[in-house]
């Protein structure tokens, strides 16, 4: 009997990088990464669920320039060249560490399983890992959802309202274009959401959405059942709440998971710890040293001194953490259902590159949890649209604006270090809105040309990513690099509008932020 | 059901929720505070290949802006053109005023005022003012001491960050084709404040989308017992057609529909 149903979600998320002019380019090596660590590992650890006759449920965000990354055939062949390149550092260090107890064989683990990623690229997935998506969004196992078509950070980009719909409106074509149909759901940015933003996803035919907890709780009137049951707001959206203690279990700093001694350290790679000499054709052209992918120690403890990774070690306890999360969803599920009349909904979503980039055997984790959820059929996962179709009869309220940032409201994304963004985006959105009105009957092509190239310069100029690392002085310089670097070509593009036309800046332009190669700027027209 | 016992099942409830609400908004430590981006990012390094972009500081425009970081405070920007202030105003002008409304049943309060200076600008307010609508306006005090409106700032909903204690419920139902029926269901309703605001919104979606809404208001029952509590139902309200036969509220779409398809 089910006692509860356990709802994961996904965030698969990367800003849209493409450096077609380079053939190596730091920020496209997080591209590669998050393919051979998450999306490919995960992908696999699912074919193998089919295979063996397992059931899982799974809802995961790709988002727009995700999306377009991710079936590029320009990134996916330097992906193949990265993989071959790796490989041979694999080859490399297999002689390198011969003998060597215990990392000899960790030599020939990462070969063989940068092997089976490889074939698995090029297998099964024809050298576009959003063939596997679609595999399984097709067979009913995978919720794919969209999210804001360059992760614009919906509430403060509100101030111009046609901003948001362009966001939502591209969302919703690129998904349909990438996946064949109509989504169901979205992952709103950072889960940001304002009062009206419900009215936005109704008209595109969005029927559900994922919020952190207070988004709920703090919403209008308390839900009756908390986070533990969808809520529909007064367009008719269905709201999803984030249940905090399976999220606590997975990733509290303090007794989460991923921080298990038996783990894989996440920073000891030997893209940082090799002779320079030896790992130059492997890192970044320019000297900048980076992760290979092959880390060959455990976390072992808060010291410094980390001991030999052993692989079969960490399997066997991704297998032992599933089991204890099974068991306290079900401990879980079985409180709840004492207040409750229906079948409590825990909603687990998580950023997926967590799972194989940060938290190496997260992939695995899954695995063994959803065979132990379909060997004990207690805890069974399922969808939000599953969950809709049991129970179509929820709440009205009006959720609350938040997000899920530090301190749940628009903080991270507003604050004395990037606040100096919103004036050139909200300015841009006008100036958009009054060119895509005033050109939009017009047949001049290279003025097309130019203001569709100005709307991609905005839309990448309102992620929220740069915003983001801003705030936490992760990678300011950059951050406010490419922030700055949209706005000056948005700028200069406009200056060209029945004017005088750099045709060799347009083309740059063109080349290197090329997402959306549908976009016509009438979209921000009225 | 007699009153003790509709009294005991509407403390059940009450106990219930409480417990919900505790387990939902559990201290956990989390984050999604902690995003994927940021193991990335730390991974940039700065480049040769770098290089800095101009940006311009103004565009010339008119504009004032607020937005809501959270509860406690708000982030006002604004950007005056020159001429723009001449034309209004050719005394010496030392500052701007900002001040802060709520809007409230089409009418607005003002809540706090204070001074600012430059034609292009930022001020992060500290106000407290959850669940409002707000907006700014910027001017000047003239020589006659009267207030002269420069710019007026878009309009926002602030978050909230308590419980609301509002009783009542609203439920609605999708069925088959997700949007080819909508129900909703109005229990016993007290304190009609969040329902009138929810029903009111229901309204704007009947309209928007050419929806059927078949409501009887008089089937609103407001209930409150001699010790003050307002009554609710429990099991019954996930569906009991006997009780909500009367007071059902139907919303029946074919736009929507149609436009899934």
């Amino acid at each position: 009997m089910t006692k509860g149903y356990w709802i994961p979600i996904l965030h698969s998320h990367l800003p849209f990088v493409k450096h077609p002019d380079y053939d190596y380019f730091m920020e496209e090596h997080w591209l590669f990464e998050a393919i051979s660590e998450c999306y490919i590992p995960l992908l696999m650890n699912f074919k193998k669920l089919e295979e063996e006759g397992v059931d899982f449920r799974l809802t995961t965000s790709i988002t727009p320039p995700l999306a377009e990354m991710l079936s590029d055939d320009h990134l996916m062949q330097k992906y193949l060249e990265h993989l071959d390149r790796t490989l041979e550092l694999c080859d490399k260090e297999i002689k390198r560490l011969e003998g060597e107890y215990l990392f000899d064989s960790l030599t020939i683990f990462y070969r063989d399983r940068f092997l089976e990623i490889r074939d698995f690229f090029t297998g099964f997935l024809n050298k576009n890992v959003i063939n596997g998506y679609r595999y399984f969004l097709e067979r009913g196992k995978l919720e794919v959802i969209t999210c804001g078509a360059t992760h614009g950070f919906l509430p403060l980009l509100s101030v111009n309202k046609k901003a948001v719909d362009v966001q939502i409106e591209l969302a919703v074509e690129s998904y349909k274009r990438h996946f064949g149909v109509m989504p169901n759901g979205i992952w709103l940015p950072e889960c940001a959401y304002f009062d009206g933003l419900d009215e936005v996803l109704n008209r595109y035919g969005i029927k559900f959405f994922i919020m952190d907890s207070h988004g709920l709780v703090y919403g209008r009137p308390t839900p009756r059942y908390g986070v533990f049951a969808p809520v529909f707001s007064t367009n008719g959206v269905a709201a999803f709440g984030r249940d905090p203690e399976s999220s606590r279990q997975v990733w509290s700093s303090k007794v989460g998971y991923p921080g298990d001694e038996d783990y894989r350290d996440f920073y000891k790679d030997v893209g940082y710890m090799l002779d320079y000499e030896y790992i130059k054709p492997y890192i970044d052209p320019d000297g900048a040293r980076v992760f290979t992918g092959l880390k060959y120690y455990r976390v072992t403890g808060a010291s410094e001194n980390k001991e030999a990774y052993i692989p079969h070690n960490a399997w066997e306890k991704s297998k032992d953490h599933a089991t204890n999360f099974h068991f306290n969803r079900e401990k879980q599920a079985e409180y709840l259902s004492k207040h409750m009349d229906r079948v409590p909904a825990i909603v687990s979503p998580y950023d997926a590159e967590l799972f194989g980039h940060w938290w190496f055997e997260g992939p695995n984790f899954l695995y063994h949890l959803y065979k132990e959820m379909d060997k004990n059929g207690v805890i069974k996962a399922i969808t939000p649209m599953e969950y809709l179709d049991i129970y179509p009869k929820n709440q009205v309220i009006k959720p609350n604006p938040s997000s899920w940032g530090d301190k749940g409201y628009y903080d991270v994304w507003l604050n004395s270090g990037n606040d100096w963004i919103y004036r050139h985006l909200h300015h841009m959105a006008d100036s958009m809105c009054e060119l895509a009105n005033r050109f939009k009957d017009r047949s001049d092509l290279t003025n097309q040309r130019i203001l569709n190239q100005m709307c991609r310069e905005l839309l990448l100029a309102q992620s929220s990513d740069w915003a983001f690392l801003m705030s936490t002085k992760t990678a300011v310089e950059y951050s406010v690099r490419r922030t700055k670097e949209h706005i000056s070509n948005f700028n200069k593009l406009e200056d060209m509008v029945e004017s005088e036309i750099d045709f060799g800046f347009l083309e740059h332009c063109e080349r290197k932020n090329s997402i959306f190669s549908f976009l016509d700027f009438r979209i921000f027209a009225s | 059901m007699n009153k003790d016992s509709e009294y005991k099942k509407f403390q059940d409830t009450k106990r219930d929720e409480g417990i919900l609400r505790d387990e939902s908004l559990k201290e956990d430590n989390f984050s999604s505070h902690e995003h994927s981006i940021e193991s990335f990012g730390r991974e940039i390094s700065e480049h040769a290949r770098s290089r800095d972009f101009d940006i311009p500081a103004g565009y010339g425009v008119n504009r004032l802006v607020v937005l809501p970081i959270n509860t406690r405070t708000e982030f006002i920007y604004w950007e005056l053109n020159e001429g723009y202030v001449r034309s209004v105003y050719d005394g010496e002008i030392l500052n701007y005023t900002i001040r802060l409304y709520e809007f409230v049943e089409n009418s607005s309060k003002e809540l706090t005022r204070f001074s600012v200076s430059g034609n292009i600008g930022r001020y992060y307010l500290n106000y407290y003012a959850p669940n409002r609508d707000i907006y700014v306006t910027l001017g000047i005090v003239g020589r006659d001491g009267k207030f002269i409106e420069l710019l007026k700032s878009n309009r926002v909903s602030t978050p909230s960050d308590t419980i609301s204690h509002a009783q009542d419920e609203v439920w609605m139902s999708k069925v088959s084709d997700w949007m080819e029926v909508i129900e909703a269901s109005l229990e016993r309703i007290s304190d009609k404040s969040t329902s009138s605001e929810l029903i009111k919104e229901m309204e704007i979606l009947k309209r928007n989308h050419k929806l059927r809404v078949d409501m009887d208001t008089k089937d609103i029952e407001n209930i409150t017992s001699s010790e003050g509590f307002v009554g609710i139902g429990s099991s019954d309200m996930l569906g009991s057609s006997d009780i909500l036969s009367s007071r059902d509220l139907h919303i029946n779409s074919t736009e929507n529909s149609n436009k899934q398809k």
